[in-house]
């Protein structure tokens, strides 16, 4: 049984008109990074949590920012720091001495899109606690448990340099985010129009054009996004290429300490159909899967001590694996 | 009377055992004979080369059983007589003793062509038996070779060899590109021609397996036009190749690779494609007037 993808292709441009709006409003701002907004808006499609990358002034949190007030949505911004507490996240009870009783306290978790800034500065206890709310999509204060509310976005960035002090994240909760980001630089004219926009008039106020309705919707459309049997194949073979290189002819046993776990294969399908949906296709292409393939990966191959030895990292490895494995 | 005839009978019995038990030999009485064997270590050398020329004598019994004469070397034809030895080994076997005498000569290759060593005869005493005799060998040939070259020499030759093969065939090559006309881009044959054959050939009752194998066509097309590696990439890798190159088709090209592409990843709807559309556009791509050409 084929999908119609002619109705399909119909829907995706019916359901897809609030990208460009949202684009264009976040565009008001944010100047060039083009690469980081189109994943965030993989990250809302796809309904995976993002990590984002990058040394400081480069507009990460002013990116998500500005997505959350294009978006009718509740924020949350929480700055993570070495002496915040679980509490601080999820909530506590607190004891009303008028009644007697408890009464529950949500937490800034509670929200559909969640910053989570510099989550490597807060201690391992906080950071479980956060992923956990990720994972489970439900917070226990007491003996309630709660539900968060759809949809529940983490956007949490971490900072590369400055390494001391801080509390990196293990390769088990990193593998909970569905994309690591790595933000680079603007190029030269991108500079120049940052310069023009931030020392003229000041930014300009955001508008929110898009319901959380509107992504709900859209999502489901993106599930439905045709992915072929041949581009399976080429996706459980790039995630076991990262498992099993030498059944790939690919000479990377030594480097490669962990593959990808069976989320990158889950992650990878997902996003390589968000991304088409962005393009206006119902259907995926391998472009699509080479575009997203590297912010899937990169955060669930670990490398090894030779690996670090030779100066190489997982993105290399990521690349060389790209590089191996025959497109359809 | 018969007394007497019978002891002759017995006399004469006796005497004939003792007669036969002689003439038979015994332990004591070893046979007089004694073996000659001649050997050479090659039948054909190289001028200038050695080889060995040996004479054995093998009898039973002690090494001094035999006197053998004092003898002169053989006479060579077309060899040199380099040195020569002699020398004497006993060995006992079952009690019966053994002994052998041995003449080496170590000849020299004079010249090219066939050499001789002429036939020798040696005399000997046997002292037991107190009888001499003499025996005679067999003259022996030998072929003399051209000296061998050297290893080094033979090397060079080999490499003189490769170099004006390969000389030759850059010669050829070069002789062969000015002769070629300049003109010949689209004549009969043409590379789009070629591709367009192809496309022809395409059983475009299966227009899946059609459109995947024209999106190769063209592939192999642009590779061979442009002189690009394209194959394994994406649409959108094999246009960024293009990037550095003066394209006129450039959007023709990406029509025709994403309706591939379409056909190739979702297969159903491969018959919704306008067969002549798509045969269309192919022939507007190999059109000459605005054919491709490589930014120098």
């Amino acid at each position: 049984m084929h999908p119609d993808i002619k109705a399909l292709q119909e829907r995706i441009g019916a359901e897809s008109f609030f990208v460009k709006r949202l684009t264009d409003e976040i565009s008001k701002v944010i100047v060039g990074q083009k690469y980081l907004v189109e994943r965030l808006l993989v990250g809302l499609l796809c309904d995976g949590h993002i990590l984002i990358e990058g040394v400081p002034g480069l507009a990460k949190t002013l990116a998500v920012k500005t997505l959350s007030a294009a978006i009718q949505t509740k924020f949350q911004r929480i700055q993570f720091t070495p002496d915040l507490l679980p509490a601080d996240l999820i909530g506590t009870m607190i004891y009303n001495p008028q009644k007697g009783t408890f009464t529950p306290k949500k937490g800034p978790l509670f929200a559909n899109l969640i910053l989570a800034d510099e989550i490597n500065r807060a201690p391992a206890k906080v950071q479980s606690a956060l992923l956990e709310a990720m994972q489970e999509r439900q917070v226990t204060i007491g003996d309630t448990t709660y539900p968060l509310d759809e949809p529940f976005l983490v956007l949490a960035t971490q900072n590369p340099i400055e390494q001391e002090g801080t509390y990196p994240l293990p390769e088990a909760q990193v593998d909970r985010f569905m994309l690591k980001l790595s933000v680079t630089y603007p190029n030269r004219s991108e500079e120049l129009q940052i310069l023009d926009k931030n020392t003229a008039t000041g930014l300009p106020a955001i508008q929110a054009v898009v319901s959380p309705e509107d992504i709900l919707r859209a999502r489901k459309v993106v599930q439905q996004v045709y992915l072929d049997e041949k581009l399976k194949e080429y996706i459980v073979n790039l995630v076991f290429a990262t498992r099993e290189p030498e059944k790939f002819n690919l000479k990377m046993k030594d480097l490669i300490a962990y593959g990808a776990s069976p989320r990158a294969t889950i992650y990878l399908s997902l996003a390589a159909k968000a991304v088409a949906f962005l393009k206006g296709r119902g259907y995926v292409i391998p472009e699509d899967i080479k575009a997203i393939g590297q912010d899937v990966l990169r955060h669930r191959v670990i490398i090894s001590y030779e690996a670090e030895a030779e100066d190489l990292t997982s993105e290399d490895i990521v690349q060389k694996v790209f590089e191996g494995i025959e497109v359809p | 009377m018969v007394r007497f005839g019978v002891k002759l009978r017995v006399l004469l019995i006796l005497l004939g055992t003792v007669l036969s038990l002689h003439s038979f030999g015994g332990e004591n009485n070893p046979s007089p004979s004694i073996l000659m064997e001649t050997d050479i270590s090659s039948k054909s050398v190289r001028e200038g080369d050695t080889l060995t020329y040996v004479i054995k004598l093998s009898w039973e019994g002690p090494s001094d059983r035999f006197l053998i004469e004092q003898f002169s070397p053989p006479e060579l034809e077309n060899l040199v007589m380099v040195s020569s030895r002699s020398e004497v080994q006993s060995s006992s076997k079952n009690g019966a003793e053994y002994s052998t005498k041995k003449y080496s000569y170590l000849l020299l290759a004079d010249s090219v062509g066939p050499a001789q060593i002429r036939a020798i005869t040696i005399n000997y005493y046997d002292i037991d038996q107190d009888q001499a005799d003499d025996f005679r060998s067999e003259p022996l040939e030998v072929q003399v070779l051209p000296k061998a070259r050297p290893v080094s020499s033979r090397f060079l030759w080999f490499l003189s060899a490769v170099a004006i093969l390969l000389g030759s065939g850059y010669l050829f090559r070069v002789y062969r590109k000015m002769k070629k006309p300049q003109v010949a881009e689209y004549e009969t044959g043409s590379l789009e021609e070629q591709a367009q054959e192809r496309i022809l050939a395409l059983n475009w009752d299966a227009p899946e397996d059609s459109i995947i194998g024209a999106r190769k066509i063209v592939i192999e097309y642009l590779e061979q036009k442009l002189n690009l590696s394209l194959s394994g990439k994406t649409t959108a890798e094999i246009m960024r190749s293009l990037n550095s190159l003066s394209f006129p088709k450039k959007k023709l090209l990406q029509e025709i690779l994403e309706e591939c592409d379409r056909v190739k990843f979702t297969p159903h709807l491969a018959k919704e494609i306008s067969e002549e559309k798509f045969l269309g556009k192919l022939e507007k791509l190999w059109e000459p007037d605005q054919g491709y050409q490589v930014k120098l």
